[in-house]
């Protein structure tokens, strides 16, 4: 008889133990009904995108020097450099440049050996098309400019957590105009003057 | 992906490394800078090599944050799945901000780092882990004593320590298993011996030690971030950048310990001749390559060591006599990635 209390009462500890954990767990979730959604709803909303991203190349045709650096850096030699030696100049005449974003991984490997620097990642990146052959840009296609996201009118642009002042950690909590975390070089120089100067 | 090494120069190779494990991808282009660089015995500057562990430590959270997601979701829990997606998205931020991609980083160079951290980024990056380590408390305070989720991973899928050895298993499976074995303290690599951290570990080695294992990993890389901040030489990039405007030309912030990168690498940086294995301890085990060179641009050969592969094949030993429903606690609990297992 003891035997089975015992049992009993240890199952009742169990079931309470088990209950007060549970219910420790639900606070954490219902803790979240008061917390704003993180989530950002695109088309409506858009994350401006950082200002190392990669997206679509631009390039710029009367830079080129048809050295062809950028093909040889490339990991599938994909920019093609149609050009033709031009006798008279004793120079290499670039007659296209065209690179197959269909086929392109965004590396940024052609923009950062560039000699010249007339290669450069924009911040465009939704680039789908019904027909693949459209991905393959020339070198007019190349040489447009995206349009903005803080330009566009239609969407509230958004910043990433490393563009937000410091201690914000959410985007929707400050306007995207304000100033982002960390002092200017300029503004640590002049602080450092003028400490050395009182 | 090794035959694809074989025929590309290690910039070339560079973009293809992210492909093996997709979500610890930090680490897969330590290993494949690491190989060549050791090599050839180009110098890390120090800055550098801070910036390297701040971003190593930064891709171990989400690399353990996104197992946890998946092997609490394989249990049955989908809640704490989309909080560690909250938590990951602020990492990947970060990880743009610094590197231009979120996963495709091709951010690391033989010699130190692609570029700088932008302005700016140190302060969240220390915001990031404060809030990161109060996310961990949350996230144990939903799971770790949930009666349904003890009942599931405790004393299932037990390894013992003689097993664990003999399989070779690696990382948070073999310390989980009673093995005080971790590459960043037993090689030394990077400057890891700077930061004050401590080794994590459990006797179990059954899934909740492995579970906890990672969840302590997680708090201690914040740590690690939060110390290695404090320490990079030159702190922030601004501070940096003001100190040499301040000092002029010939200032010590110009010397090499605080640049981010010893020289850029050439398109046509040779493999010099002879062979080694270096290795990473990378969230899910040791990330290794055993790289021959022959004097070229390409590598004659380099053989990857997926921590992934050699974890997964354990499990045929670890579900014998096991029901069903079990294997999915187990397998979530080996936290492997397919792309590095087939690669
Ligand atoms: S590397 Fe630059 S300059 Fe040379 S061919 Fe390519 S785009 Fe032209
Ligand atoms: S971004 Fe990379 S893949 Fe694309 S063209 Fe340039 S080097 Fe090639």
């Amino acid at each position: 008889m003891m035997k089975f209390l015992s049992k009993v009462g240890d199952y009742a500890k169990d079931a309470v133990q088990a209950a007060k954990y549970i219910a420790q767990g639900m606070a954490v979730t219902f803790d979240h009904m008061q917390r704003r959604p993180i989530t950002v709803r695109y088309p409506y909303e858009k994350l401006i995108p950082s200002e190392r991203f990669r997206g679509r190349i631009h390039f710029e045709f009367d830079k080129c020097i048809s050295c062809e650096v950028c093909v040889r850096v490339c990991p599938i030699n994909l920019p093609v450099v149609d050009w033709e030696y031009n006798a008279e100049i004793k120079k290499k005449e670039l007659k296209s440049y065209s690179i197959d974003f269909g086929v392109c991984i965004f590396c940024g490997n052609c923009v950062e050996y560039c000699p010249t620097n007339c290669l450069s990642m924009t911040e465009e990146y939704d680039l789908s098309t019904f027909d693949r052959h459209e991905l393959n840009f020339d070198n007019v296609a190349l040489g447009r400019l995206p349009t903005k996201v803080t330009d566009d009118p239609m969407v509230t642009p958004l910043r990433e957590l490393a563009y937000l002042p410091k201690g914000v950690m959410e985007p929707h909590a400050v306007d995207h105009t304000e100033r982002r975390a960390g002092k200017l070089p300029v503004e640590i120089i002049e602080s450092a003057q003028e400490q050395s100067e009182s | 992906m090794e035959k694809i090494a074989e025929n590309r120069t290690i910039i070339q190779y560079l973009p293809y490394v992210t492909r093996w494990d997709y979500l610890a991808t930090m680490f897969t282009e330590a290993i494949t800078v690491n190989a060549p660089e050791k090599l050839a015995d180009v110098p890390v500057p120090r800055r550098a090599s801070y910036i390297r562990m701040i971003m190593l430590e930064l891709s171990r959270i989400a690399s353990h944050l996104l197992w946890l997601g998946t092997f609490i979701a394989d249990i049955g829990a989908q809640t704490p799945f989309f909080y560690v997606f909250r938590e990951r998205e602020m990492i990947y931020d970060l990880f743009e901000a610094a590197t231009g991609m979120r996963m495709m980083h091709n951010y690391f160079r033989i010699g130190g780092v692609a570029a700088d951290l932008p302005y700016g980024w140190l302060d969240k990056c220390e915001d990031y882990c404060h809030y990161q380590l109060e996310k961990v408390d949350e996230y144990e305070k939903l799971i770790t004593n949930n009666p349904i989720f003890r009942k599931r991973v405790e004393g299932v899928g037990k390894i013992t320590r003689e097993e664990a050895i003999n399989w070779g298993l690696s990382g948070p499976m073999l310390r989980a298993s009673g093995v005080k074995w971790d590459l960043r303290k037993v090689d030394h690599y990077e400057l890891y011996d700077e930061l004050d951290w401590e080794l994590q570990w459990a006797t179990e080695g059954d899934c909740l030690a492995r579970y906890f294992v990672r969840v302590r990993e997680m708090r201690e890389s914040c740590k690690m971030v939060l110390q290695a901040i404090k320490q990079i030489p030159g702190g922030s990039y601004e501070n940096l950048e003001a100190q040499r405007v301040l000092g002029g030309p010939k200032s010590e912030w110009n010397s090499i310990d605080y640049q981010f990168i010893s020289k850029k690498p050439s398109p046509t940086f040779k493999v010099p001749n002879g062979e080694h294995y270096v290795r990473v301890e990378a969230p899910k085990g040791e990330l290794g390559v055993y790289l021959i060179g022959e004097n070229s641009v390409f590598p004659w050969r380099w053989k990857i060591r997926p921590p992934g592969f050699i974890n997964l094949q354990v499990l045929p030993q670890l579900v014998r006599g096991m029901k069903i429903a079990d294997i999915m606690a187990i397998l979530g609990s080996v936290d492997i990635i397919m792309g590095e297992v087939d690669r």
